[in-house]
Formats: structure tokens, C-alpha cells, sequence
């Protein structure tokens, strides 16, 4: 150390000052240059220009659709067939006055919500032993669930009209163990419930999956140490630890089904329409575009509407659990 | 403690390990553990990681099933007992508590669990708050306290219900040392006032220093000793022991002759060691010397001497420590290592590159297993 303190002194003066001049300008250039790189990836800027590219691709290929959408609902309605120009509410008028849109409504609505919480009923066995099962058994279980989405939703809707025919497996089955008239079920709620919770199950399972695995398990320990059995361990720990995947896989469950087409299109036919079956029928059987438009635009407020409640009720309860240290 | 008499005093239960094995496939994690933690005891399972301490803690939980051999609280046997009906108290190395419960839910989640009235729930559990000095913090949510507030939860969580044993799994591993200390103190004082049997989970040799009456020093699945803290430290049974319990010099011997309760020992370099420490090792067995360094006294001899449990060496480095100044000597190719009193260290302390010589008496001449 002594030594190199002994050198610097040493050092001829007029060379390191014009190096240092020069060093000066460099430095202001690479000051100017990280400035501006700063005022670029300020969290301002960063946040637009990330964002930038899906919000061009929406802004393009779904928000404009739906705003003309509403446009087409507001802008004509038609009349015996013939379509009628200009401002309107006609089309909300009709879907409001008349008591066979407002049932289907109610079914699509009465379906979403079954099928979610029929999708949570059996989605936390198996999301439980996926995330805490054993590595083979999670995988097993993964596979299975995911296995369904490789076949195309139409296949499988007609699988389980197969299955659910008035002479298909299930009343063969029943037959066997002494249950010669079952009730029908093809072309009722209950068929396109049952199907509704098969197709979109996996997307209630995932995310509870995760949520779960989330779950320190020192703290489910800690719960059976003090005392509680495992059912009380699911009720009062897992349960409310894991509404944040709840809420994720319900509102994906809540939102695939209320708009649904395929399913129960094949499963309801015309007996048990849903929405979706509703807007074909008007834009490609009755041509009525401004009304199927209506339809669209009410199915897609419903699905907001119900999906912000229930986020926002899950949100402020997660947020007491986490609250900071003020 | 601002209450002392607000939890009574209750009877700890005493915990009986027999024959206690835990395999995971072939591979051997626990194997043949006896022991016994008495009524009101703190019990250390001391080890390295991976020494199967925590599976042995985790067994008398149940939350792992042993593979053989049975545990018993007071005699009677609780291994086929499922965890929750255990009645046990466990502190975990990360507080595991619950993230959406108050602090007040979480201690009172125990009583509520038993079916404890509604009202006795909410005073007991504050009692137990008020033990753990955190009155006043009945509302707060975990994420909201710091690590040691946190910990101090999850003590009255689990000792609100009078437990028979109190298990703890690391406790203090991620709180900073001045809190540790404390925490560590507070927890022994607690244990005692309450008569609560505690075994206590560990890889902290001053940990289990502090906190416990017996430490059961635990290796590769089995237990190498198991004694008081004195014991182990003052006469310790393996070269294991001696090594992982404070520090020590170690040279290689075989038992020359035992006599009068004297044992003398020969190096294989031909030093001869005298011993006063009892030991069941026989007449020509290997053994291994162990010094500690405080048992050591230094003189400047100025050159090379090997007489009986003294030797000489060249002065390595010092480091002063506070009380200690500590010094490594040369020997044989291999370091010796004294700590030195600072009261003791006169005008001219030792230097590096200075021949000193390292004696020591034949009362703290320990001898130890090889293995």
C-alpha cells in the first residue's frame, strides 16, 4: 500500500489534466445518454411501451368489435324483417319486455353459477392432490384433467349426448341396477350443467392448483398440531388461503360457460337455450343483427359485472391478510 | 413476565422414545432412537442438518410416522394417536401462522379447536398474549409484525392450551442474534415457570447450550450422546461430539495402560498423554486425544519439546477475541489451537514465528472414541 501511495504524487500533471478534459466531455455525453435512457424506463414510459403491442392487437381485433357492436345494437333495429335506420333502444325494449329472453337469461346465468360451483365442488380434491399429493400422483391427475381440452368441445358435447340419450349409457346403466324409467336428461339443464362442468373444469382445477401449492404447509401443520382435525384444517386453512385461486378459476368457469355455444347448443338443443344459442338464432337464422348485437352486449355487461363484484369481494378480503406494516 | 400466575402451572408430560426408526425406501433417516425427555425438561436434538432431528421431532408430533418402535407421553404409548388429538404445543422454524387471521384468532385457533366457550376462548388467549408481552396487538394481522413479534405469536399460539410438551423446530433460526438471545432466555424462563416439557430441535451448539437440561447430540440418524450440557461438553464420548460442541485439538492415540484411574496414551509419533478422564475404551484400542483450548496454558520455552501432555509449536497467527486472545500453534503439520485467558497473557504475548509450548493438565485430557 505505502508504496503505490508513494507513486501517484509522481505522476507528470499536464497528461492526466488533458485526460481528464477529456473524460469530462465523455462523461456528459454518457450522463446525457443515461438521462435519457432514464426518462425512457422511467416506470412511466416502461409500463405504456411494455403494454403497447396486446393493446394495439385489442385495440384492433376486440375493442373495436365491440364497440361497433354496441354501435349496431344502438344504430338500427329491424322491423318484420326489414331493417329500420337510425338511433334506437327498440332492441333493448324487446329484450327486456318480453318474458321468454328474460328466462333465458336467467338459465344462462342459473347454468354459469352451477357449474362454477359445481366445478369448485370437485376441483379441490383434485387440485389438493395435485399440489400436495406425490410427485406421480400430481402428474397423473395434471394429465387427466388436462387430457380432456386435447379434444375438440364439439366431440365431447357429443360424447356426453351419447352418454346421456334416452337410450344411451347412463340409462342402460340404470337399467342394470333396477332403474327401468329414468328421468330424461338430454335436452334439459341438468345435461348442459353436467357437460358445462366437464368442459371447464381444468380451469377451475389450475388455479386452485397453484393457489394451494401456495399454502405454506408448515402452516396446515401447525393448524393439526393444535388441534384441528383435517376437515377442519381444509375449512379454516386451506379454504380461505386458497379464495384467490378460487376466485380466478370461478370467474374463468363463471365466464367460459355464461357464453357458451357449442355445449349447450348439442346438450339443450332448442329445448334449453342459453344466450349463446339465442344470438345465433337471431344473426344467422333470423338475420336480426341489431338485436343479436343487443344480446351480445348484454351478455358480455352480465359476465363484467359479475366477475368485478366478485373480484373486488375476494380482493379486499385477501388485502387484510396481507396488510403491511404501517 | 407481567403475570406470571395467569397460566397455571401444569404437570409437562414426560416423552419416552423406544427403538424409534424412520426409513424413506432404503434410505435410513432415523434409525433406534431412545430417549427420554422427563417431566418439565428442555430437551436439545442437537446435530448437523440432515442428522434426522427434525424426523425425530416430526415423529413425536405425528406428523411423520416412525417405521418402528414407539413413542410415549407419560407412559402411555401415542403412536397410533392421530397429530391433532396429541395434545402437543409446536413452534416452527418459519412461525407458520395463519396469514388470515388476527393475531388474537390465531393464539385463541387452538382453544376453539378444543371446543372451549366463546368467551373463555378470548380471555385465555389474551392471557397467553400478555405472557408472550404482546398485549395490545389482538388485532394486528401477522404480516404485520416483525419476526420476533411473529414468533412471540406463535409461543402463546402454542402453549394457550396447556400442552403436555412444547416441540420446537428451530426456533430462533431466522431471527438476528441480540433477539435470539433474548428470545431464547424469555423461552427458558417461560418453559420453567410452566413446568412444560420442551424438546427443542437445533444445529446451534450455543442454542442448545443455553436453552436445555439435556442435549442429545444426534449423527447419521443415531444419537452419540445424550447427557447434560456440562456432561457433554466436560466428557464427551466420540470425537464427534468433541468437534461439533465447542472446539478442540485433536491427535490420534492408542491406550498404552490404565491405572489408578489413570490412563496414558502413546501418538503414533511417540508422545505420551496422561489422562484422569474415565473412559471404557480397553488397553491397546485406538482413542483420540481431545484439548480444548481453554484448557491450555502457554510458555515461551524458545524451542521444540514433547513431554508428557505438553507440546511445542511455531506460533501461526493470534486473533484477539475479546476475553480470549487465540492462538494457532504448528504442530506436527496439523494446527493446535489455545485460547488464552487475556488476564493470563503477561508483558510479552506470543508472536508469530516464536516457538511456544502448549501444556495442559491430565484433569482436562479427554479421551474420545475415534468414530
Amino acid at each position: 500500500m505505502q508504496s503505490v501511495n508513494g507513486t501517484i504524487p509522481l505522476d507528470p500533471l499536464p497528461n492526466d489534466g488533458a485526460l481528464s478534459g477529456a473524460r469530462e466531455n465523455n462523461t456528459k455525453f454518457s450522463r446525457l445518454v443515461e438521462e435519457a435512457w432514464s426518462r425512457f424506463s422511467s416506470t412511466r414510459y416502461t409500463g405504456f411501451f411494455l403494454v403497447l403491442p396486446a393493446l394495439l392487437f385489442l385495440g384492433v381485433w376486440f375493442i373495436w368489435p365491440v364497440v361497433s357492436m354496441i354501435a349496431s345494437s344502438l344504430s338500427a333495429h329491424v322491423v318484420d324483417g326489414v331493417t329500420v335506420e337510425g338511433f334506437t333502444l327498440e332492441n333493448y325494449t324487446r329484450l327486456f319486455s318480453s318474458d321468454l329472453y328474460f328466462r333465458i337469461l336467467a338459465r344462462t346465468v342459473r347454468v354459469a353459477l352451477l357449474t362454477s360451483i359445481c366445478a369448485a365442488v370437485f376441483a379441490y380434491p383434485l387440485a389438493i392432490a395435485i399440489s400436495r399429493g406425490g410427485p406421480s400422483l400430481a402428474r397423473l391427475v395434471t394429465i387427466t384433467i388436462l387430457a380432456p381440452l386435447l379434444v375438440n368441445v364439439v366431440v365431447r358435447s357429443y360424447g356426453w349426448q351419447t352418454i346421456l340419450n334416452k337410450t344411451g349409457a347412463l340409462a342402460w346403466a340404470l337399467k342394470q341396477v333396477g332403474i327401468p324409467h329414468p328421468p330424461a336428461l338430454l335436452y334439459t339443464e341438468w345435461a348442459v350443467l353436467i357437460a358445462c362442468v366437464h368442459v371447464y373444469l381444468p380451469f377451475m382445477v389450475m388455479p386452485l392448483a397453484s393457489a394451494i401449492a401456495r399454502i405454506d404447509r408448515s402452516v396446515e401443520e401447525a393448524a393439526r398440531v393444535a388441534g384441528a382435525t383435517r376437515l377442519r384444517v381444509f375449512l379454516k386453512v386451506i379454504l380461505p388461503l386458497s379464495l384467490p385461486g378460487l376466485a380466478v378459476g370461478a370467474s374463468l368457469v363463471f365466464s367460459l360457460s355464461s357464453a357458451a355455444y357449442v355445449t349447450p347448443q348439442v346438450l339443450g338443443g332448442n329445448f334449453s337455450p342459453l344466450l349463446g344459442t339465442l344470438i345465433e338464432q337471431q344473426i344467422l337464422t333470423l338475420n336480426d343483427w341489431p338485436f343479436g348485437a343487443a344480446i351480445s352486449t348484454l351478455l358480455i355487461v352480465m359476465v363484467l359485472a359479475v366477475n368485478l363484484v366478485f373480484l373486488k369481494i375476494v380482493n379486499r378480503r385477501f388485502a387484510r391478510w396481507t396488510e403491511a406494516a404501517r | 413476565m407481567s403475570n406470571p400466575a395467569s397460566i397455571s402451572k401444569t404437570e409437562g408430560g414426560s416423552v419416552t422414545l423406544r427403538g424409534i426408526s424412520r426409513s424413506y425406501g432404503a434410505n435410513q433417516v432415523v434409525s433406534d432412537i431412545n430417549l427420554e425427555a422427563r417431566s418439565g425438561e428442555i430437551l436439545a436434538l442437537l446435530g448437523p442438518s440432515g442428522c434426522g432431528k427434525t424426523t425425530t421431532l416430526r415423529m413425536i408430533a405425528g406428523l411423520v410416522q416412525p417405521t418402528a418402535g414407539d413413542i410415549a407421553i407419560d407412559g402411555r404409548p401415542i403412536t397410533d394417536l392421530p397429530v391433532h388429538r396429541r395434545n402437543l404445543g409446536m413452534l416452527f422454524q418459519n412461525y407458520a401462522l395463519f396469514p388470515h387471521m388476527t393475531v388474537l384468532e390465531n393464539v385463541a385457533f387452538g382453544l376453539s379447536m378444543r371446543g372451549v366457550e366463546k368467551a373463555e376462548t378470548a380471555e385465555r388467549a389474551k392471557r397467553a398474549l400478555a405472557l408472550t408481552h404482546l398485549t395490545g396487538f389482538e388485532d394486528r394481522m401477522p404480516s404485520a409484525l416483525s419476526g420476533g413479534q411473529q414468533q412471540r405469536v406463535a409461543l402463546a399460539r402454542a402453549i394457550v392450551y396447556r400442552p403436555k410438551v412444547l416441540l420446537l423446530d428451530e426456533p430462533f433460526g431466522a431471527l438476528d442474534k441480540k433477539l435470539r438471545e433474548a428470545m431464547q432466555i424469555e423461552l427458558r424462563q417461560l418453559c420453567n415457570e410452566l413446568g412444560l416439557t420442551t424438546i427443542l430441535v437445533t444445529h446451534d451448539q450455543e442454542e442448545a447450550l443455553v436453552l436445555a437440561d439435556q442435549i442429545a447430540v444426534m449423527r447419521g440418524g443415531r444419537i452419540e450422546q445424550a447427557a447434560s450440557a456440562r456432561e457433554i461438553y466436560e466428557r464427551p464420548s466420540s470425537h464427534f461430539v468433541a468437534d461439533f460442541i465447542g472446539t478442540s485439538n485433536f491427535i490420534s492415540a492408542t491406550i498404552l495402560g490404565k491405572h489408578d484411574g489413570k490412563t496414558t496414551l502413546k501418538s503414533a509419533s511417540g508422545q505420551l498423554f496422561e489422562s484422569l478422564v474415565a473412559t471404557e475404551l480397553g488397553i491397546g484400542e485406538k482413542a483420540v486425544v481431545a484439548i480444548r483450548p481453554e484448557s491450555v496454558r502457554l510458555s515461551a520455552t524458545g524451542e521444540a519439546t514433547e513431554a508428557i501432555n505438553a507440546r511445542s509449536g511455531r506460533v501461526l497467527r493470534t486473533v484477539f477475541k475479546g476475553q480470549t486472545l487465540s492462538v494457532w500453534l504448528e504442530m506436527a503439520g496439523s494446527e493446535f489451537v489455545c485460547a488464552l485467558p487475556i488476564e493470563a497473557i503477561g508483558a510479552s504475548p506470543p508472536q508469530p514465528g516464536q516457538i511456544w509450548t502448549a501444556n495442559w493438565s491430565a484433569e482436562r485430557t479427554l479421551i474420545v472414541r475415534e468414530q
